[in-house]
Formats: structure tokens, C-alpha cells, sequence
């Protein structure tokens, strides 16, 4: 059982070639649908339907789409929270979704979960103090946890280590946030997965706890994935952003100024993102129709068609698939790729 | 800026309980109760079924005798005191057997696999489609009455409600995110359930155990009242009550007393029971006591 | 001379009680709002913001104690007995809150419940009623209305609850429209969404609108002037555009800053320390005070009165900051 919390491969300093530490390879989570006695059977659910993503060390990639996406359930098939139906989750070059028992334990380590709700992630009954305590004590070094460690990992994060004492409903949303951020780098992980990690503090607060994400990320060089709605936060922060859309990957781009977002989802959303800098009212045109359909009710072809405003007959017939659309650049959308080539 | 903060937990479990009146009160009752119980012997040296003399027969309260004697001359209090005894130690022992036994079923059928979350759902609620009162009776006498299989009895029936709260609380807990992070880091399933489940379910089997005190202890009167409890020369309150029925008239002191005991305690193990439920939970707070929320962060 | 304003509001403060516990939640609020205006009301959470519009509508609970005036087309509303204040409430302003979900009533339709919003004002029939309350839903762009209407909340969506409780809202074809964070709990197409229809429909029906909310970046779509908002009083007022193009408090600047839109990639982003004042514990001088980038001396003594800046803006601060900073654009 080797401690797979270390480094697998050193830097590769001098190579040029940087293997991805986290690959996720044609990824599904599937709910099987009900079957009712003398009723049609319902239709599976399939949250994440085949979704495949890289990223390399120090990369952050942004994860963005709108509720029912499946962005939370992706992101906890990957931690290994939800299980897996089909594809691979390989995290330093192990595969995750083949392991079982101790040697799952050991290997989730190696990618850590930032909640969205600070509230919830922190064990109520239990101090700041020992919950970092156990996850230090998880840690297969020689040395036993000890008020030190404890205090060295939060004052990294930001707080005074005076908070170990406290209880979590002592603390305010942000510090609880840094306490989560803490545990995880109890750990040491190679992955860092931020589900939507400052939707529910205030607007200053969620800076500085982004601020503090992006630092620890350089510290330990971790790869980390953002989960997030706000696209301006995406520009900012990440190098490449990914679009889900019930369930399926519609656009992988990297953020770079030349570069648009070419998929009619990916377009809706920034346009449909609010603005400092828009100039009194106005309405937008690219805002696509109607709502987000359930999952049960899923058109066959490209799940988009239905709400899409350069809908043609071919969306219809089936699933498209993901073509290049530049360097790095992928999209779901054969009507548009059309037009773009 | 920096604020220190006691880190004495149990210091503040008391601070709660003793804050809130009535869990105060509760407190004080059951520990008035568990002392006398324990120190029968203490508060009342004299033998309980020392019988009195003919004169001393059914005798109202009087300075003699402060709660009045029965029909064979023995002094009310002191078998008001010994009895307590027999409710309080039937009372408890049989509510940590079922509250023992109802938690383990729950805490199998939440955490496990769907199958044994069924089949044990099904034993309890088979078990629970019976009158608990009928399925004692009958347990009760279809062998000769004596305070083990009273013990017993009330313990194996009493289980099944314990369960279903324990299995609803672990089902919901279950979900939270703070177990998911857990699980997130690597820890084992077990130290998961008895690290971080356990503690959180705690406050509610603490309660129901408690509230279950009152309750064993009223059924247990009852079964000694219809004769299938207590048995002479052991002394219960059901006993008492039944022995001081024919007399409520003309010897109204033998059952009232008795019958006022047990609804005392009652109330009490319930208020002790809502006291402890707001006390072990770490959100409460205390009027008065300053939370030193400001701690500096680095920016 | 003062413009004849829809809704004025002088010295308005709240302090809540229970016991030996005292909360001044709102202190000393004051701005004029004309009709068929749109105000945004900004700031964090906890900053008061929720509490001033529910004092405005006399919803508040009875251990809140209300000073100042309040004035309705020159009418003082606290004057007004409970009966003359509620026949104002929906009539003359309604409000939209937060969270869709819990703000109908899961055990009545959608159109029911729409239809009962009309008939508490008016006397009608209650076919009429609901004939009205579909028209209502499809002005608030619900496609199939009719069928919608006999929709329970469960079965909608979250934008379309919104729509409903918007539609319930103008039913009375109030003359002003208070939001308080309509579009928090929606996605970004849904937001974009409800704020065009919100802005849509001021126009059409010439509606004054008090759009409170956290986000900035929301304001300059559907605000004329704004308002920010800090631990219970206000800290800077004016045209909605000129403030945040160049914010004149400290504490307006510091959140137009740390904006995401406005980081500059690569670089940490800017950041603002600490957290709001306790609001039990209210101190005397500027509440931003600790925060503050340019404290001085006489900050934390005196409480900061709102000083003009010209071009109908001004800002609470002692200091010759404001005065400085109104000239340096953020925002290009």
C-alpha cells in the first residue's frame, strides 16, 4: 500500500512533456431508472455522461454551467463521494475507480473536495483543532501530528491558531471555509476540487478566500478544479474552462484573450453574465429559450437543441460529438464549427 | 483583536443544563431520586415490611408516621423510599438494554447494505404491529413473575422505537457534507461511524433513552398493579398503588403517595431529557457568555 | 425645493429590542426616490438593507422601534393606523423577496394564488379573478399561462416561482416595486432573465422600483441611481453609472475594486480585510473606520454626516477623501 499522498512523479524540470495529474477519461454516473409495476420503466439518469477532462500540475481549469448540470456530481465522482458507472478517474496515474478498501483510502488522499457549503462541511460536535488533527494523523509520516503541525497548517491558511479551540458554529462563513481548505492540505494532495467554494459568502470574503485558494494551489503546486458559475472569476483565474450541459462537456477552451467561446450554451452564458461595465439597460438576444429541462425528459441528439436559437434538423438525429475547434480548443456543436471553419 | 476562548466543554454542558429552569428542575428530581434510591438505607434503616402493631393500623399522616401506615402497620414512607429502589433500577437497566439494543439495530440498518436495512426494518416492525403492553403480559405470564424477567421483558420490547429514530437520524446524517469530507480523506468506514456519526447521533438516543425512563418505569407500576410485577417482600410503587386500591376512600394515603412518586419522576427524567438534548448540542448558547468570534486573518 | 417625490425617507432608524439585547439595525437613513425611478439598494449581507425595505412597507416585527418619517406623496406613513398602512401595501407598493420556494404557499396553484393577490384589493368574482391572474402571468413571460396557473409551486421551476410571486406583486398595479434580491437564488440565464422582464415592466407601467442586492455588477443594467448600504446607514448615494465608474467612499471603492470583472489576471486579486462591525456593538464614529485605507483621528470620534459632492451624489465621510477620490475613475 504505497502512500500515493506524495509526489508520484517529481517535476518534470527540463522534460517537456508534463503528464496530467488528474485524467479523467469518458466518465458516467448513472442512475438507473425505476421500474413501476405495469408502468413504462423510467429513464436513467445520467448526470455525468461521459465527460473527460486533464489537468496538469499547477493548472487550474474552470468548471462552469448552470444547476441540474451535473457539475457537483462530477465533481464527486472524481473524490470518489458518488459512485462511478463507467470511464476512468486516474489521479497520479491511479485509477481510482478500480481500487477498493484500504488502498482507496490511502489513494483518495491524493484529491480533495472544497465544499460549497461551509456550513455543512465541518463536523459540528467536533473542535477546529481535532478535526485537523485527524486528518494530519492520516498522513503516513514518522512523526505524530502535534500542535505545531496543527498551527503551522492554520496560520498557512490564514487564521490564528488560537481558533482550534473553537467550534465550528463559533466561526464566520469565510473561516470555516479556510478550516475546510485546511483539512484538505492536512493531507497533502495532488488535486484540489472546489465545488463552487465562495457562492455562499459575501462578496469580499469570497476574494480573499480566492486569493488564499490560488496561493496554497502555487505552494504545493496542485492542480486544482473550480467549480464555479460566475465567468469573470473563470477569465481571471483559470487557464482552461470547461461548459457542462446536462450532463455532457459541450466546450473545452482555454481562457486567453483572443480566444471566444464558440458553443451557443457558452455564448448565452457570457452574455447572460451580469456586468460593471455594461452601459444602462439593454437587453440581450443571445439568451436561449425557455428553461433547463429535467433529466428525464431528455431530448435524443444534442441535449442543447431544444432551447437553441441556430437549431438545425442534424441536431436532432444524434448525439454530436466533440471536435476541434482550435488549439485546445473543443466544442459540441457541429452547426457552429460549420460556421466558425 | 484577538479574543482566547475557554476550551472547557463539559464545563458548558453544565452551564446549559443548569441555565434552563426547567431542565434544572429536572435535574434536580432525578438526582433527589437516584440519591434516595441509592441511600434507601440511609434515609430509612427500618425494615419495610416490618410489620406494625395492631394500633398502628391504617393510620392517616401523623408525626409518627409522615405519610401514614397500611394495613399491616408498616410505615408508608419507608416503603415509598425502598420502592423507589426496585422503580428506579428496573427503569434504567431496561432502558439501557432496549435503548442498547434499538441503537445497534438502527445504526446496522442505516450505514448497511439496502438488504439488511429492509430485513431489519421488517423484524422491528413486526415487533412493533404488537401492543407492547400485551406482548409484556403475555411474556410475563407465561412464566412465574420475578424482577429479572420484569428487567427482560421491557428491555426486549422496547427496542424498536429506539431504532427507527436512531436508523432516521443516521439516514439524514449520513448525506452531510462534513461525513463526505470524511470519507473524502481516507478514513475507514468504522472510525467514520463511531468518530463522526456516533457523536452527532448521540443527543438524540440520549433523549429518547431518557424520555423512556419515565415511561418504563409508569409500565412497570402497571405490571405490579395487576400483580405480574413485583413480588412480596420486594416493594415497588405499582405494589403499593395496587395494595392501597380497595382503600381509596377511608385509607386515601396509600395510593395517592405512591402514585404522586411516579408522576414526579416522570415529569422529571422528561425535563432532564429536553435539557440534555439543548445542553449536548454546541450551539447553544448561553446568555452571557462571549463568543470570541473576531480573530484576526492575515490578508 | 425638493422634486415631488414618490417616496421620501428622513432619518429612518431601527433598533430592535428583546430584553437586555439592543440591535440598532438601520441608523439614519435618508433619500427621495421620484416616481417611475430605479434605486439600487447595495451593500452585504447583514448590512440593514433587508430591514429598511421591510420598514418601509411596516412589516416589521413588534419589538422593532421605528424612528424618523417616512413619506408617501407628502403623506406620513407612521402616522397611519395598522388598517390604512396595510391598504397601502400592495396597492400602492408590493415586494419580491429572496427565495422563491418558500415565499408560496406549497398547498395552493400558481394562478390561485395570484388570483387571491388581486381579490384582496379589489372586489371580483372569482373567475375574474383568475382570468386576471393569467394575463398577469403571461406578462410576466410565463409560456403557457393557462396552464402554468393551474401549476402547483413544487411542479415550477425556480424562475418561474419568481415570475409567479412577480406576477402576484403587480397585481394591484402598485406604484412601486420593491426587490429584495429576486435573482440570488437563480442561475445566470434565468437572472438575465427576470432582469429584463423586471426592467421591461418598470417601463411599461412607469413603475418605481428598490432593487436591493449584494452584487454589483447587477446594478448597472437596471438602475438609475444607487445607494450603498454599510452596517446599517448609508454611505454613498448618486447616479448609478458616475458612482461606479468612480466611487467617492472608501468603502464603495473598495467593493467596485475587488471585483472580480475588474481583477487584472495573474496578479493576486485585491482584497478588503476584515469583517463588518457586530451590529450590537455599534460604535460612534464611522463604522468603516477599522477598515479604512485613509482613517484619520477625527474618524473614529465623530459619525459621518453625508456630504454633496455635486451631480446629486454625495458620501458619508469625514474626511477630504471622498471629495479626492470622486474624480478618480475606476471603471474605463
Amino acid at each position: 500500500m504505497s502512500d500515493l499522498g506524495g509526489r508520484l512523479f517529481g517535476s518534470a524540470e527540463g522534460s517537456t512533456v508534463t503528464l496530467p495529474v488528474l485524467e479523467v477519461q469518458e466518465l458516467e454516473v448513472r442512475f438507473p431508472g425505476r421500474t413501476r409495476w405495469l408502468r413504462e420503466r423510467r429513464m436513467d439518469i445520467r448526470p455525468v455522461a461521459g465527460v473527460s477532462l486533464e489537468l496538469a500540475p499547477g493548472e487550474t481549469v474552470g468548471l462552469v454551467g448552470e444547476s441540474g448540470c451535473g457539475k457537483s456530481t462530477l465533481a464527486r465522482a472524481i473524490v470518489g463521494l458518488v459512485p462511478v458507472s463507467a470511464g476512468v478517474v486516474r489521479v497520479g496515474g491511479v485509477d481510482l475507480t478500480t481500487l477498493r478498501g484500504g488502498d482507496l483510502q490511502c489513494a483518495r488522499r491524493s484529491v480533495q473536495l472544497i465544499f460549497q457549503d461551509p456550513y455543512g462541511s465541518l463536523n459540528p460536535r467536533l473542535r477546529v483543532g481535532t478535526t485537523i488533527w485527524e486528518a494530519l494523523n492520516l498522513r503516513k509520516t514518522n512523526s505524530l501530528p502535534n500542535r505545531e503541525k496543527i498551527a503551522a497548517l492554520l496560520f498557512e491558511v490564514g487564521l490564528d491558531p488560537e481558533v482550534r479551540y473553537c467550534f465550528p458554529h463559533q466561526l464566520s462563513g469565510g473561516q470555516r471555509q479556510r478550516v475546510a481548505i485546511a483539512r484538505a492540505l492536512a493531507v497533502d494532495p495532488l488535486v484540489l476540487v472546489a465545488d463552487e467554494p465562495t457562492s455562499a459568502l459575501d462578496v469580499p470574503v469570497q476574494t480573499r478566500i480566492l486569493n488564499l485558494l490560488r496561493e496554497v494551489q502555487m505552494r504545493h503546486d496542485m492542480a486544482m478544479l473550480l467549480i464555479t458559475h460566475d465567468l469573470h472569476l473563470v477569465r481571471k483565474v483559470c487557464h482552461k474552462v470547461a461548459v457542462m450541459y446536462l450532463g455532457h462537456l459541450v466546450e473545452l477552451m482555454p481562457v486567453t484573450e483572443q480566444v471566444q467561446p464558440l458553443h451557443p450554451y457558452s455564448r448565452a452564458l457570457a452574455a447572460a453574465a451580469p456586468s460593471l461595465l455594461s452601459h444602462g439597460r439593454g437587453e440581450t438576444s443571445e439568451l436561449p429559450l425557455g428553461e433547463v429541462p429535467s433529466f428525464l425528459k431528455l431530448p435524443p441528439g444534442c441535449p442543447f437543441a431544444p432551447r437553441c436559437k441556430l437549431r438545425k434538423p442534424i441536431c436532432d438525429k444524434a448525439l454530436p460529438l466533440l471536435a476541434e475547434a482550435g488549439e485546445d480548443h473543443l466544442v459540441r456543436c457541429p452547426v457552429t464549427l460549420q460556421v466558425h471553419n | 483583536m484577538n479574543g482566547t476562548i475557554k476550551p472547557s466543554a463539559r464545563l458548558r454542558f453544565w452551564r446549559v443544563l443548569w441555565a434552563d429552569r426547567s431542565a434544572r428542575a429536572g435535574l434536580i428530581l432525578v438526582l433527589a431520586l437516584v440519591l434516595c434510591a441509592v441511600l434507601a438505607d440511609v434515609f430509612a434503616p427500618m425494615d419495610p415490611s416490618a410489620l406494625g402493631s395492631a394500633a398502628a393500623r391504617m393510620q392517616g399522616p401523623s408525626r409518627d408516621h409522615p405519610l401514614g401506615t397500611d394495613l399491616l402497620g408498616r410505615d408508608v414512607l419507608v416503603r415509598l423510599i425502598h420502592a423507589s429502589r426496585v422503580s428506579l433500577t428496573i427503569g434504567w437497566v431496561s432502558v439501557v438494554v432496549a435503548v442498547l439494543c434499538g441503537s445497534f439495530i438502527g445504526l446496522a440498518a442505516g450505514l448497511g447494505p439496502p438488504a439488511v436495512d429492509k430485513i431489519l426494518m421488517g423484524v422491528t416492525d413486526l415487533f412493533l404491529a404488537f401492543p407492547r403492553v400485551f406482548l409484556v403480559l403475555l411474556l410475563v405470564s407465561l412464566t412465574a413473575p420475578s424482577l429479572l424477567l420484569v428487567l427482560l421483558v421491557l428491555g426486549l420490547t422496547g427496542w424498536m422505537s429506539v431504532a427507527r429514530l436512531v436508523r432516521a437520524e443516521v439516514l439524514s446524517l449520513k448525506e452531510r457534507d462534513y461525513i463526505l469530507a470524511a470519507r473524502g480523506l481516507g478514513i475507514s468506514e468504522f472510525r467514520l461511524a463511531v468518530r463522526h456519526l456516533l457523536p452527532n447521533v448521540l443527543p438524540t438516543i440520549v433523549v429518547a433513552a431518557t424520555l423512556r425512563i419515565g415511561s418504563t418505569i409508569l409500565l412497570e407500576s402497571f405490571l405490579s398493579f395487576l400483580g405480574l410485577g413485583t413480588q412480596e417482600p420486594a416493594v415497588s410503587w405499582g405494589t403499593m398503588i395496587e395494595q392501597g386500591r380497595p382503600f381509596l376512600l377511608e385509607g386515601w394515603w396509600l395510593a395517592t403517595f405512591p402514585g404522586l412518586a411516579i408522576t414526579l419522576t416522570v415529569i422529571g427524567y422528561n425535563l432532564l431529557g429536553d435539557g440534555l438534548r439543548e445542553a449536548m448540542d454546541p450551539r447553544t448558547v448561553v446568555a452571557g457568555q462571549r463568543h470570541a468570534r473576531v480573530f484576526t486573518t492575515r490578508s | 425645493m425638493p422634486v415631488s417625490s414618490l417616496l421620501a425617507v428622513e432619518d429612518l432608524s431601527v433598533r430592535f429590542t428583546a430584553g437586555a439585547v439592543s440591535i440598532e439595525a438601520v441608523r439614519s437613513i435618508n433619500f427621495r426616490l421620484a416616481p417611475g425611478e430605479c434605486l439600487a439598494l447595495v451593500g452585504e449581507s447583514g448590512c440593514g438593507k433587508s430591514v429598511t425595505a421591510l420598514a418601509l412597507l411596516g412589516l416589521l416585527p413588534d419589538y422593532a422601534t421605528i424612528t424618523g418619517k417616512v413619506f408617501w406623496r407628502e403623506r406620513e406613513l407612521n402616522a397611519l393606523s395598522p388598517d390604512e398602512r396595510r391598504a397601502y401595501r400592495g396597492r400602492r407598493m408590493a415586494m419580491v423577496f429572496q427565495e422563491p420556494a418558500s415565499s408560496l404557499n406549497p398547498v395552493y396553484t400558481a394562478g390561485e394564488q395570484v388570483a387571491e393577490a388581486i381579490r384582496l384589493h379589489r372586489r371580483l368574482p372569482r373567475r375574474e379573478a383568475m382570468a386576471q391572474a393569467i394575463a398577469l402571468l403571461e406578462e410576466v413571460r410565463v409560456p403557457d399561462a393557462a396552464q402554468k396557473a393551474h401549476s402547483y409551486p413544487h411542479q415550477l421551476s425556480g424562475g418561474m416561482r419568481q415570475r409567479v410571486l412577480l406576477a402576484a406583486a403587480l397585481a394591484c398595479e402598485p406604484e412601486l416595486l420593491l426587490a429584495d434580491e429576486p435573482t440570488t437564488a437563480l442561475d445566470v440565464t434565468v437572472q438575465k432573465q427576470i432582469l429584463d422582464l423586471l426592467s421591461q415592466l418598470q417601463r411599461k407601467r412607469r413603475m418605481a422600483m428598490i432593487f436591493i442586492t449584494h452584487d454589483l455588477a447587477l446594478v448597472p443594467q437596471l438602475a438609475d441611481r444607487m445607494a450603498v448600504m454599510y452596517a446599517g446607514s448609508l454611505v454613498e448615494f448618486g447616479p448609478a453609472a458616475a458612482v461606479i465608474a468612480a466611487p467617492a467612499h472608501p468603502y464603495t471603492r473598495a467593493l467596485v475594486t475587488t471585483h472580480p470583472e475588474l481583477w487584472v489576471g495573474g496578479e493576486p486579486l485585491p482584497e478588503l480585510p476584515g469583517l463588518p462591525p457586530d451590529p450590537s456593538q455599534r460604535s460612534e464614529g464611522c463604522p468603516f473606520a477599522p477598515r479604512c485605507q485613509h482613517v484619520q483621528p477625527v474618524c473614529q470620534t465623530r459619525f459621518p454626516p453625508p456630504v454633496p459632492l455635486g451631480e446629486g451624489r454625495w458620501a458619508a465621510c469625514l474626511t477630504s477623501v471622498a471629495g479626492s477620490l470622486v474624480r478618480r475613475r475606476v471603471v474605463p
